[in-house]
């Protein structure tokens, strides 16, 4: 709640936390929350809204619902060393050190902060990759996909949802603009549910958050993540 | 031959630090003249100051960390990510100049033509970046519709013609930014004039007429009865869109 950061700056963050020895299920669930239950989302939901705040008090709960209960359901299913990725824990680089110590000697606040850089300066070159060529996959659905389409096929409610569900993986907005893209089909006929939907799902799954998941996770830990984050997604509000 | 090695494998160890300092020179090159504003909201200058410092910042630390040690433990993936990590480099240095237009604006547009703003300008803050003292924006027509209905209005947009509407109606159409072109909304009034007007699509225009706000079927569709239609030269990237707040 305290630490407002989009869904792709959480991904290194949680890469981190996973090294040091947080539990998956802690991991998982500011992995999937972070990105929604932060103060510039509220802010933004709220504008997009017109200071409709139940909508943002319900796009907070929601989205810290589902990140708990998706994280405790992961823990339930998978040990740590078999969800996350062996490279995670074992030190990539000679400067590295997980735990801020050198031969278990306290070290000096500088070193630290060194350490701290150095720490986020691999991170951007390990990961930032996987950011690009997400970005690359959400340019080519947003240059190619019409909204109308979505639109289009908007009959029933829980029809919506899904179609709204699909557009939030394709398009691949950071959480603190999606509200405006959802607040835009207000005009339209989709409801209220279907871009609830659209703004819970997105900051939680879409396509260059699987390919960011690829640097954290072993490919079972993310089909598994990704199929519980969208059938709880779309049961939350398919049932409202 | 073991020279080119030894020179291969110093260049590889330095990757890290070579894609932090094109990163920064691009950082830098947007923030000269303002460049940024041809993809993101202005207010977010300070952003790209802090993305600067930290870039400085990797670079700084790189260098005191580095040692032959480090330069074995990078092998040739550190290529494939610095190469990946150049594309966006790449991409801002060839798409700056161009922005969005029809195209774009027929696939965002989620009604027939028109996307309609509802509130007031109270709430939304939201100052055309292009506007002079009697230009007013597309942001706030629609967003205070109610206001100039029946009013004198001048207005610049973009051209688009839909094939479905006749030859003396187009549309007048801008991107309003959030956070950047990414969420870019198209922003569009249907413009009727009295004479066929032969302009292409995304050719820049000025007009000038009756500002009418119908409601229809509980929409807003706003239009202006043009009584002259000028065509501008294409503004400068950096005001090109519209910027909510």
């Amino acid at each position: 709640m305290i630490f407002p950061v989009c869904e792709c700056a959480i991904v290194p963050v949680i890469r981190r936390l996973l090294k040091k020895g947080v539990p998956l299920s802690a991991a998982i669930a500011f992995l999937l929350g972070g990105p929604i239950v932060n103060p510039l989302v509220a802010a933004s939901t709220a504008v997009a809204y017109f200071g409709d705040w139940s909508i943002v008090i319900h796009r907070m709960v929601l989205g810290y619902l589902i990140a708990v209960a998706v994280g405790l359901l992961m823990n339930a299913f998978f040990s740590k060393t078999k969800a996350v990725r062996n490279e995670v824990f074992s030190d990539q680089h000679p400067m590295d050190c997980g735990t801020l110590c050198i031969d278990r000697k306290p070290i000096a606040f500088g070193e630290k902060i060194n350490l701290a850089v150095n720490h986020a300066a691999n991170d951007f070159f390990d990961i930032g990759r996987f950011l690009v060529i997400g970005a690359f996959f959400a340019a080519v659905a947003q240059t190619l996909i019409p909204r109308q389409v979505f639109v289009a096929l908007t009959d029933t409610p829980a029809l919506s949802i899904l179609i709204m569900m699909i557009m939030a993986i394709a398009l691949n907005l950071c959480s603190e603009a999606d509200a405006f893209v959802a607040a835009s089909f207000r005009s339209t006929p989709v409801p209220l549910t279907a871009q609830m939907a659209f703004m819970v799902l997105g900051p939680m799954l879409d396509i260059k958050l699987i390919l960011m998941y690829f640097s954290v996770f072993r490919l079972r830990a993310i089909v598994t993540l990704a199929a519980l984050v969208f059938l709880m997604v779309f049961l939350s509000l398919v049932l409202q | 031959m073991q020279k080119v090695k030894t020179t291969i494998s110093l260049v590889t160890a330095c990757l890290p630090a070579i894609v932090y300092v094109i990163w920064l020179n691009a950082y830098y090159w947007l923030l000269k003249g303002g460049r940024y504003q041809a993809f993101i909201q202005p207010k977010f200058w300070p952003l790209l100051i802090l993305a600067l410092l930290l870039l400085l910042a990797f670079t700084a630390a790189f260098i005191s960390q580095f040692s032959l040690q480090s330069r074995s433990s990078l092998k040739f993936d550190a290529w494939a990510k610095a190469a990946i990590l150049m594309v966006p480099v790449f991409f801002l240095l060839t798409i700056y100049g161009r922005s969005l237009g029809t195209d774009a604006f027929s696939k965002r547009a989620l009604n027939p033509g028109q996307i309609t703003i509802k509130g007031d300008s109270n709430q939304l803050k939201l100052p055309s970046r292009t506007s002079t003292e009697h230009v007013t924006s597309l942001l706030n027509l629609l967003a205070d519709a109610e206001k100039f209905d029946g009013k004198r209005v001048t207005a610049e947009g973009m051209v688009y013609r839909p094939e479905k509407n006749g030859e003396k109606t187009f549309m007048l159409f801008r991107f309003a930014i959030i956070c950047c072109a990414a969420d870019a909304l198209p922003l569009s009034i249907e413009v009727k004039t009295a004479t066929v007007e032969n302009l292409k699509n995304d050719t820049w225009v000025r007009v000038d007429g009756l500002f009418n706000n119908d409601t229809i079927s509980g929409k807003q569709v706003s239009s202006i009865t043009a009584d002259s239609v000028r065509p501008l030269p294409t503004p400068p990237p950096e005001k090109r869109y519209l910027f909510f707040y």
